[in-house]
Parts: structure tokens; C-alpha cells; sequence
């Protein structure tokens, strides 16, 4: 047990859950499952379902999903900008690449939104064991991987601007099914970026753009589910976490922002195979740690 | 177009539902939220059924601008 203790969950406890979190949130390794696997790993008396623990991660992810929305504030101005003349105009222009690409997040967030609004609760429940996230986060290498294999178009740099090239590419079909891939984060394990990461490439993406994609789509989601949640952590249920909560908010902020600075420039030029490894390998050795102990 | 005019009323009708009546109180089949005795308010229920039905309106609002275009 960390030494700093003020309730269910001690500072301690906090800075790392944080870090944490607004690491594993944009890396594609699944920030659910590591959530579920570390406390079990170090032997912490916090378990996933826990009442005070999901209302504690609302902050965290809050914190994660204002970052992003700033480190992407200018996309977003011309984002907002660009649907609200589409409203005004009550069509999308080809002159309008940033409302189609603001109704393609729209649309992507969708499946996702529906499925995390309307079952959850059920999935954490039955998949919050750490066992079955070490299983996932190797399955959840699998896919990174196959995803990697089955791209439809080859890495390397690219010209113009990202947003239009997004935009220009991504079809509308394209957008639900990597929305609707984004709803396997909610099972502990499989990485949310990672599932529309992989979805971006299988559309046509480059690495850069899925990964731009995969950002500005977490964006409402992550953001929304917080927002959502929010009042629990001013109510009742964030008695006793509301410090560490505070805390972990402000370390998760503080990984989230490197984490998106340092993956923009990694995802220029770079796959998502190390990523894929980590998860299968981790995942593997982890699922025989569970299994024994 | 109408079709999507009459979802979107449809879902916003049923967010106000689940907003304003407890999980027992529903006029609904079990499978979309009734739990008997429950004084529980689907809450995230309400808020997709919401989105739902904006979505709906917004769609045919880019819908009737087309046919008015035509």
C-alpha cells in the first residue's frame, strides 16, 4: 500500500492511477484494462466496479478528454465553424471539408455512444476481471496487428492538410464502422484508440490521419462520458476522492498532453506494431500470471 | 424526409419518458427499461433517446434542403 492514505484511495495511489491513465488513454493499449490489471498486479484493494473507483475515473478522463480538445482547439474552431454553416446552408459543400469531417465524428461517435450509454454497466460487469483484461490486451495486440497487415495503404509522410485529407478519404460507412469499433474499449482490454486506429487504416487512412481521426473522435466520447458522470464525483459518491480524484486529474492531464504531442509525431513515419507487441506479449505473460496465481 | 420527422419526435418523446418516469412506472416492455417496483430513472436512456431524436431532426432538416433544391 502507498504510503499517503486519505480514503478508498490514497494520493499515492492517485498520481499513479493518473499518469496512468492519460498514457494508456491515447496509446493504443487499452487504458480500461491496465486500470483493471495494475491495481490486481500490485496487490491494491481497488476493483474496476467499485462505486468510488468509476466515479474517481470520470475526473481522470475528463482532464484527458479537455486536453485533447485543446491540443486540437484550432481543428475544432474550424470543425464547429464548418458544421454550423452545413446547418446553415442545409448541405455539405465541397467547398466544406471541415463539416464533413465534423459530421463523420458525428456519426462515428454514435455507435459507440449508444452502446456505452445503453450497455456499460453489463460489459464492465462481466469482463472487469484481470484475468479477462490480460486476455483481451493480447487479443487486443491481435488486432492492432492484423490491422497493421490487412492497411490499405502504405506509411510514410503525406502533404496538405490533415483535416481535408481526412475528410476526403474517409467515407460515411467508413466513419460507423470505426465508431462502432470504438465500442470494443468497453471491453477492459482492448484499446479505444487502438480499435479506431486500426479501423482508420482498414478505411484508408494513413497512420498520421488515423491516429488525427482516432484523437479528434475520442474527443466527444471520453468528454461526454464524463460530463455524464459528473455529478456522482460532487455527490455522494465522490466522498473520500474527490482530493486524490483532483490529483489524478491533474497527472492524467499532464500524460495525455505528451502522449498526443509525442504519437502526432511518432505516427508520421511509424506503424502500430510496437504497440501490438507490447500488448500480445504483456497480455500473454500477464493471462499466465493470472492463471497461476 | 417525414419518416425522420416522426422518429425524431418519437425518440424525443420517449427521452422525456425515461426522464420523467421511474424504471417501474414505464409503459414499456422489459427489454427497453420496465423493472417492476424499480424507482430507478434510466438516465442514459434518456440521453441516447435524446441524441437519437436530434439526429433524426437534423437529418431531415439536410434532407428538406435537398428536396428544396430540387
Amino acid at each position: 500500500m502507498l504510503p499517503i492514505l486519505a480514503g478508498p484511495i490514497s494520493y499515492g495511489q492517485a498520481v499513479v492511477l493518473g499518469l496512468l491513465q492519460g498514457f494508456s488513454e491515447l496509446f493504443p493499449i487499452s487504458s480500461l484494462g491496465h486500470s483493471v490489471i495494475l491495481p490486481q498486479l500490485l496487490g491494491w484493494d481497488i476493483h474496476q466496479n467499485d462505486a468510488y473507483f468509476i466515479t474517481f475515473l470520470v475526473a481522470t478522463h475528463l482532464a484527458t478528454a479537455i486536453v485533447l480538445f485543446l491540443v486540437f482547439l484550432e481543428d475544432w474552431k474550424r470543425i464547429l465553424s464548418g458544421l454550423w454553416r452545413s446547418l446553415a446552408q442545409r448541405e455539405i459543400r465541397d467547398d466544406n471539408p471541415e463539416a464533413r469531417l465534423g459530421w463523420l465524428l458525428v456519426i462515428g461517435t454514435v455507435p459507440a455512444g449508444m452502446i456505452g450509454l445503453l450497455a456499460e454497466d453489463a460489459l464492465r460487469g462481466v469482463f472487469a476481471s484481470a484475468a479477462s483484461a490480460s486476455f483481451f490486451l493480447m487479443l487486443n495486440g491481435v488486432m492492432l496487428y492484423g490491422a497493421e497487415r490487412l492497411r490499405r495503404r502504405a506509411p510514410g509522410p503525406e502533404a496538405g492538410d490533415p483535416d481535408n485529407r481526412i475528410a476526403a478519404e474517409m467515407s460515411w460507412a467508413g466513419s460507423i464502422g470505426v465508431g462502432a469499433a470504438q465500442a470494443l474499449a468497453l471491453i477492459p482490454g482492448f484499446s479505444r484508440s487502438g480499435a479506431s486506429m486500426g479501423g482508420g487504416l482498414l478505411v484508408g487512412l494513413s497512420n498520421e490521419d488515423a491516429a488525427r481521426f482516432s484523437f479528434l473522435l475520442a474527443t466527444p466520447i471520453i468528454g461526454a462520458a464524463a460530463l455524464l458522470k459528473l455529478p456522482e464525483l460532487f455527490g455522494s459518491e465522490g466522498n473520500g476522492v474527490r482530493g486524490p480524484a483532483l490529483v489524478a486529474a491533474l497527472c492524467a492531464a499532464l500524460t495525455a498532453y505528451l502522449s498526443v504531442r509525442f504519437l502526432m509525431r511518432y505516427f508520421e513515419t511509424n506503424r502500430l506494431t510496437p504497440f501490438a507487441a507490447y500488448c500480445f506479449v504483456a497480455g500473454l505473460l500477464l493471462s499466465v500470471y493470472f492463471a497461476v496465481t | 424526409m417525414p419518416v425522420a420527422v416522426v422518429a425524431g419526435v418519437l425518440f424525443i418523446g420517449l427521452a422525456i419518458l425515461y426522464a420523467a418516469e421511474p424504471a417501474g412506472s414505464l409503459p414499456l416492455p422489459d427489454a427497453l427499461g420496465h423493472q417492476a417496483g424499480s424507482s430507478h430513472h434510466h438516465v442514459k436512456h434518456a440521453t441516447a433517446s435524446l441524441f437519437l431524436g436530434i439526429g433524426c431532426f437534423i437529418f431531415a432538416w439536410f434532407e428538406s434542403g435537398r428536396a428544396a433544391r430540387a
